[in-house]
C-alpha cells in the first residue's frame, strides 16, 4: 500500500483543468497583460514595462482605494468579531427564543448583493428613506444626512451596510467554536469568584484565539474581494470616497478600458490576497507546532 | 434580584439588535407591497419577464452544482486516501485559489470566454464559477473523507474492489452530508455572483436574475414596488433553502473558519 499511485492523477485531473484554465493561467496573463499599454479590444498591444505600475503607483486615487480598503476592513473585521462574539456569547444557553434570533440574524449572511444594494439605497435615501424620516420624526432632523452621498459618511455607512451583511457569518462561527470550550473551565473561573465580564474578556475571549485568527484572515480577503455592493450603492464615490481597489480596477477594465493599466491594479490585489495567505500558513503552522 | 435584572435587560438588549437587523427585511417586504398589493409580484413576472431570468440562473446553477461535484468528490478521494508525488503542493495550489478575487482576473477570463465564442451563452458563466467555488468544495470534502478509516478502502481491495471501485461503492456513499453542504454552498456561489453574470450575459434573454434589476432601474424609477417585488422574487429560492436546510447553510459557509 506504500506504493505511489498514479492512477490519482486522473481523480485530479478534472478539478487541476479548470484550475489551469480559469485561474491559474489568468492569474499569470494578468501579470502579462500589465507590462503592457492596451485596451483589450485591438488585436495589438503596446509593451511599455513597469510603465502601468509607475503611474498607478503617482496616482492619487489608486491610494486612495489602499486607504480606504485599509480603513474598511479593520472596522469591518473589528466590528463583526466583537458583535458576533458579543452574540454568541450571550446567546449561549440552548433556550429557543435564542435559536430563533440566531436564525434572523444569520439571514443577510445569504441575501443576494443586489438586493442588498437596493434596500439600503431605499433605506438611506436622504428624502423618504426610513432612517432620515425617523431622524425626522423624532426631531433630530439635524442628523439626517446623505449617508451615501456625503463623501465624509459613505464609507461609514458601507461598513455599516457590511456588518450588518456580515455579522451572522461570525457569530455562526463562534457559536460553533464555543461550544467545543470545556464547561468546566467556565465553571471553575465563576468558583474562583471570577465576575461575568472577567470570565468572557479574561477566559472565553483568549481561549477562542485560533477562531479570531481564522475570522482576521476571512475577513481580509472578503474586504479585498468586495466588489457587487459597493458598485451597485455608490461606484466608488462620491469623489472616490468609497473606492476600493476592486472597483478602480472595474473602471479602468470595462469603463474606461485601459485593461493594461487595470491589470498592473489587479496585480497589486493578487500581492495583497498572496501575501494575506502566505501570512496565514506561517502563522497557522507555527501555532501547530 | 440583581441577576434577575441582568437577565431581562440581556433579553432586552438582544430583542433591540434583532429588530434592527430585521428592519431591511421589513423594508424590503413592506415596499414590496405597497400601491398594487400582490399585484407588484404579478407585474415583475409578466412585464419585465422575470421568468426567462429565473431560468437562466436556475440553469447555470444547476450546471454549476453538477460540474462542481462530479470534479471535487473523485478530487478530494484522491488528495484524501491516495499518495501521489506533488500531492501537498498541487493540493495547496488549489488553496491558493480561494484567495483571489474574482475581479482581479476579470480582465483575462473576458479574453477566455470571448476566445471560446461563449457570449450570452451559459458556459460563459458555468465554467468560471465552478472552478471559482470548486476550491472550497474540495477543501470541505477532502476534510470529511480524512476522517473516513483508510481501512476501508484495504477491505475493499481485499474483497477485490479496485480502487475506483472502493471510491465509488464504498466511500461514495458516505459522502453525503459532505456533498449537501457543497451544493449548498455552490448554489449560494451561483445564484449571488453579479460581476461575471454583468459582463458576460449582454442579451436581454441570457441574463440572470442579479443583474436584471441594473437594466430595469429606468423603468422602475417610478416603480419601486415593482423593483421591490421583483427583488424578493429572486430571493425566494434562497429564503426557502434556508428554511428548509438551515443547519446545512450554517455549516458550509462556517466549515472553512471553524475547522482551521
Amino acid at each position: 500500500m506504500r506504493t505511489r499511485q498514479y492512477s490519482a492523477y486522473l481523480y485530479i485531473a478534472p478539478i487541476m483543468a479548470f484550475f489551469l484554465v480559469f485561474l491559474l493561467y489568468p492569474l499569470l496573463y494578468t501579470f502579462r497583460i500589465s507590462l503592457f499599454e492596451w485596451n483589450g479590444i485591438d488585436k495589438t498591444m503596446n509593451y511599455i514595462g513597469l510603465a502601468n505600475y509607475r503611474v498607478m503607483f503617482n496616482d492619487p486615487v489608486f491610494w486612495q482605494s489602499m486607504r480606504n480598503f485599509v480603513t474598511f476592513a479593520v472596522l469591518v473585521v473589528g466590528i463583526q468579531m466583537i458583535l458576533g462574539f458579543l452574540l454568541a456569547y450571550s446567546m449561549r444557553r440552548p433556550l429557543k427564543i435564542f435559536t430563533a434570533y440566531k436564525t434572523i440574524i444569520f439571514v443577510p449572511v445569504i441575501l443576494t448583493p443586489i438586493v442588498v444594494s437596493y434596500v439600503f439605497t431605499n433605506l438611506l435615501a436622504y428624502n423618504g428613506g426610513l432612517l432620515n424620516e425617523s431622524l425626522r420624526t423624532i426631531g433630530l432632523d439635524f442628523l439626517a444626512a446623505k449617508w451615501l452621498g456625503d463623501p465624509r459618511i459613505a464609507l461609514f455607512s458601507i461598513v455599516a451596510i457590511t456588518v450588518w451583511a456580515g455579522t451572522g457569518f461570525s457569530m455562526s462561527v463562534y457559536v460553533s467554536s464555543m461550544t467545543s470550550l470545556p464547561n468546566e473551565v467556565l465553571e471553575a473561573s465563576r468558583i474562583d469568584g471570577a465576575s461575568r465580564r472577567q470570565t468572557m474578556v479574561k477566559v472565553v475571549w483568549p481561549m477562542l484565539r485560533d477562531t479570531h485568527f481564522s475570522l482576521t484572515i476571512i475577513g481580509a480577503i472578503s474586504a479585498l474581494k468586495i466588489f457587487d455592493i459597493i458598485y451597485l450603492l455608490t461606484r466608488g464615490g462620491p469623489v472616490h470616497a468609497t473606492e476600493m481597489p476592486s472597483t478602480y480596477m472595474f473602471n479602468s477594465a470595462f469603463v474606461t478600458y485601459e485593461q493594461g493599466y487595470a491589470s498592473a491594479v489587479a496585480g497589486v490585489m493578487i500581492l495583497f490576497a498572496m501575501t494575506i495567505t502566505i501570512f496565514q500558513l506561517r502563522l497557522s503552522r507555527g501555532s501547530a507546532n | 434580584m440583581l441577576i434577575r435584572r441582568i437577565e431581562w435587560f440581556r433579553h432586552l438588549v438582544l430583542l433591540a439588535i434583532v429588530c434592527a437587523f430585521c428592519i431591511p427585511l421589513y423594508e424590503l417586504l413592506k415596499t414590496s407591497f405597497e400601491r398594487h398589493g400582490i399585484h407588484n409580484y404579478y407585474d415583475a413576472l409578466t412585464r419585465i419577464d422575470l421568468g426567462r431570468n429565473l431560468l437562466n440562473s436556475t440553469v447555470v446553477t444547476v450546471c454549476t452544482i453538477v460540474l462542481v461535484l462530479l470534479v471535487t468528490m473523485p478530487a478530494a478521494f484522491a488528495f484524501s486516501k491516495m499518495r501521489f508525488p506533488l500531492r501537498n503542493a498541487l493540493f495547496l495550489m488549489i488553496l491558493l485559489a480561494l484567495m483571489i478575487p474574482g475581479i482581479a482576473i476579470a480582465v483575462p477570463v473576458v479574453q477566455i470566454v470571448r476566445s471560446f465564442d461563449w457570449f450570452n451563452k451559459y458556459w460563459a458563466l458555468v465554467f468560471p464559477y465552478t472552478a471559482i467555488l470548486a476550491p472550497f468544495g474540495l477543501v470541505l470534502a477532502k476534510g470529511f473523507m480524512d476522517q473516513l478509516p483508510k481501512e476501508m478502502q484495504e477491505a475493499g481491495l481485499v474483497d477485490g474492489c479496485s480502487v475506483f471501485q472502493s471510491f465509488l461503492r464504498i466511500y461514495l456513499p458516505l459522502t453525503q452530508p459532505i456533498a449537501m453542504i457543497v451544493t449548498i454552498f455552490t448554489f449560494l456561489g451561483s445564484w449571488n455572483e453579479f460581476l461575471f453574470a454583468m459582463i458576460f450575459m449582454r442579451k436581454e434573454k441570457m441574463q440572470m436574475v442579479t443583474t436584471i434589476p441594473i437594466k430595469f432601474q429606468v423603468d422602475f424609477v417610478t416603480n419601486m414596488p415593482g423593483l421591490f417585488a421583483a427583488l424578493v422574487i429572486i430571493q425566494l429560492p434562497l429564503i426557502v433553502l434556508y428554511v428548509l436546510f438551515q443547519k446545512h447553510f450554517k455549516e458550509g459557509l462556517t466549515a472553512g473558519a471553524v475547522k482551521s
